[in-house]
C-alpha cells in the first residue's frame, strides 16, 4: 500500500511538472508545432525569392495612385483649407463623400494653423480587391501621425471606402 | 482480472494533478504580457512634454487626469491639438468663440460645457476659458464618453473625426516617457490590443550576419541593411540574417533573385531561436512589416496570416513571405526582398 501511494504521489507531481513547464515554455515564445529538421538556420536550395509575387500585389501601385489622389483632397479638408468640401474629394466612394458631407467633424484652431506633409504611403492588399493604405502624417506639431484609408477595387477603379483604424 | 492496486493509485493521481495544474495553466496563459495600450494611467512625461507643454498646463493635466482615472497625456494630446496648451492666438481661445463655436483651449462647446463643468481651482466659478476648470471638465467629458477603457469611442465622442482620433493617439505616445517614439499609435482599446509580445519597439536596430550568410565578395545591399535595421528597431531580441547573398542567382519565372542581387535576407528559425511558422517568425514577420509602414494591427495579423505579402512603400517593394511554401519552403524562415521601383 505504500508503494502504490508513493507511486501515486510521484505522478502527481510529474504530471504537475509537465503541465506546468509545457504552459510556460509557450508564454516564453516557444511552440508546440510541428519542428522540422534542423537545417542550421540555412534556407534550403530549392527556396526562390521575387518570383513569389501575387499577380494581385500588381494592381498596387494604382493603389497607391488612389489613394494620393484621394488625400490630394482630403488633406485640405481636414486642415480647414478654403474651398475644400468633400464633394470635391477624388477617388472616394460615394458613401464615404455622403458620410463626410452628414459629419466630418470639426477643425480645431491649432489644427488649421499647421501645414501637413505626407511623409510615407505603405499599401498592401488584404483579400481580393481590397486593400490597405497606411498614410504618415506630419505636420510639424508633436508627433507624426498615421491614418489608415480602405480602398476597393470597383468598376471605377481603386476607391477609398473608409478612413481609420 | 485484478488490477494491482499501485496502478489504481497513480490513475487516481494523475487524475488528481491534471485538476489541480490545469487551472493555474489555463490563468497563467489568459494572464498575457499585460504591457500593450495606454494603459498607464499615470504615465511619465517624455523630453517632448516637458519642453512642449507650458508647467502650468502639464500641472493641470496630471491632475485632472488624477482625479479622473485618465492617462494625463489624453487631455494633453487634445489640448495640444486644440489650442497649443491655450497659446494659440486665434477667435474662441482666450475670448469668443470660433466659427464653430467652440471656446477656451479645450475648445468646448457652450452647451457641452455647462453639462460637464468642473470648478477645478475651487473659485466658486467655472470658467471654460480657464485651463484649471477646463482641463478637469475635458476629463469628465471623456470619463462619461467612455475613456479610459474605450480610448477610440471616447476620442471621437470629443471630435468626429477618425484622423483626429489617430493624431490624439499618436501625441499620447510622444508625451509619454515610456513611449517608444514610434510611430505607430497605441492600441485604443482593449479589443484592439492585439500583440505578438517582444515587438516593443524598443529594439536598438543591431543585427547579425551568420557565417556563410553571403558569398565572398558579395555583400549586402546599402538599402537592405538599413531596412533590416529599422526592423531590428521593432524587434526585442537580435535579429540573425542566415542567408543573404549566398543563393542561387536565377528565380523560377527566371528572373535575377533579390538574394543574388543582396536585395534580400532570409531568417533561419535554428539560428533566431524558432521553429517552424512558429511565434519567432511571426514577430520577424511582423518586424518586417512594421518597418516597411504597416499599423502595428495589420502588421501583426498579416504575420500571424502568413503567405507571400508585398507591400509598397517609401518607392520600394517589400515583400514578406513566411509560413507558405510559394516559392519554396518558407516555414522554417522569413524572407524579406526589396526592390526600388
Amino acid at each position: 500500500m505504500r508503494r502504490a501511494l508513493a507511486i501515486g504521489l510521484a505522478g502527481v507531481l510529474f504530471l504537475a511538472v509537465v503541465v506546468l513547464v509545457t504552459t510556460l515554455v509557450r508564454r516564453d515564445g516557444g511552440d508546440g508545432e510541428r519542428v522540422r529538421a534542423p537545417q542550421n538556420g540555412r534556407s534550403p536550395s530549392s527556396e526562390r525569392a521575387p518570383e513569389a509575387e501575387s499577380t494581385e500585389d500588381q494592381d498596387l501601385p494604382s493603389v497607391e495612385r488612389s489613394a494620393r489622389a484621394f488625400l490630394s483632397g482630403y488633406l485640405p479638408l481636414i486642415y480647414g483649407r478654403d474651398g475644400a468640401t468633400p464633394a470635391k474629394l477624388r477617388d472616394a466612394s460615394q458613401s464615404l463623400v455622403a458620410e463626410l458631407e452628414r459629419d466630418r467633424g470639426r477643425v480645431p484652431p491649432g489644427q488649421a494653423a499647421l501645414t501637413p506633409r505626407i511623409m510615407r504611403v505603405a499599401v498592401v492588399r488584404e483579400t481580393t480587391g481590397r486593400a490597405l493604405a497606411s498614410v504618415q502624417i506630419d505636420d510639424r506639431s508633436a508627433t507624426p501621425y498615421v491614418l489608415n484609408l480602405r480602398l476597393e477595387d470597383t468598376l471605377d477603379g481603386w476607391l477609398v471606402t473608409r478612413i481609420g483604424p | 482480472m485484478r488490477r494491482p492496486s499501485w496502478l489504481i493509485a497513480l490513475a487516481v493521481a494523475g487524475v488528481a494533478s491534471l485538476v489541480i495544474a490545469l487551472p493555474v495553466s489555463i490563468l497563467l496563459l489568459l494572464a498575457g504580457d499585460g504591457n500593450c495600450g495606454t494603459g498607464a494611467v499615470a504615465p511619465q512625461p517624455s523630453a517632448s512634454a516637458q519642453q512642449g507643454i507650458p508647467a502650468d498646463y502639464l500641472k493641470a493635466y496630471m491632475s485632472a487626469g488624477e482625479q479622473f482615472g485618465l492617462p494625463w497625456t489624453l487631455l494633453a494630446a487634445i489640448g495640444s491639438i486644440e489650442t497649443d496648451h491655450g497659446r494659440l492666438k486665434a477667435p474662441g481661445v482666450l475670448s469668443g468663440t470660433n466659427s464653430a463655436g467652440a471656446a477656451g483651449p479645450m475648445q468646448f462647446l457652450a452647451a457641452t460645457f455647462a453639462a460637464y463643468a468642473v470648478d477645478g481651482n475651487n473659485d466658486g466659478q467655472t470658467s471654460i476659458y480657464d485651463p484649471q476648470d477646463a482641463i478637469p471638465s475635458a476629463a469628465k467629458y471623456l470619463r462619461a464618453s467612455g475613456a479610459p477603457g474605450d480610448l477610440h469611442k471616447a476620442i471621437f465622442a470629443y471630435n468626429h473625426a477618425e484622423w483626429y482620433v489617430q493624431k490624439v493617439l499618436a501625441n499620447m505616445r510622444a508625451y509619454d516617457a515610456a513611449g517608444p517614439g514610434s510611430l505607430q499609435a497605441p492600441s485604443s482599446s482593449a479589443a484592439g490590443c492585439e500583440d505578438l509580445g517582444g515587438l516593443a519597439g524598443t529594439g536598438d536596430g543591431t543585427f547579425k550576419i551568420a557565417p556563410g550568410a553571403n558569398k565572398p565578395g558579395q555583400n549586402l545591399t546599402p538599402e537592405l541593411i538599413a531596412f533590416v535595421r529599422r526592423m531590428a528597431s521593432f524587434y526585442d531580441g537580435t535579429l540573425v540574417i542566415t542567408t543573404g547573398t549566398n543563393h542561387d542567382q536565377y528565380s523560377l519565372s527566371g528572373n535575377v533573385s533579390d538574394h543574388f542581387s543582396g536585395n534580400a535576407a532570409d531568417f533561419g528559425m535554428v539560428l533566431n531561436g524558432g521553429s517552424d511558422d512558429g511565434p519567432v517568425g511571426d514577430r520577424i514577420a511582423a518586424a518586417a512589416f512594421l518597418a516597411a509602414g504597416l499599423p502595428r494591427d495589420a502588421a501583426v495579423s498579416r504575420a500571424r496570416a502568413g503567405g507571400a505579402q508585398t507591400v509598397l512603400t517609401d518607392g520600394l517593394r517589400v515583400q514578406v513571405i513566411w509560413k507558405s511554401d510559394v516559392g519554396g519552403n518558407h516555414h522554417n524562415h522569413v524572407h524579406v526582398g526589396i526592390a526600388r521601383r
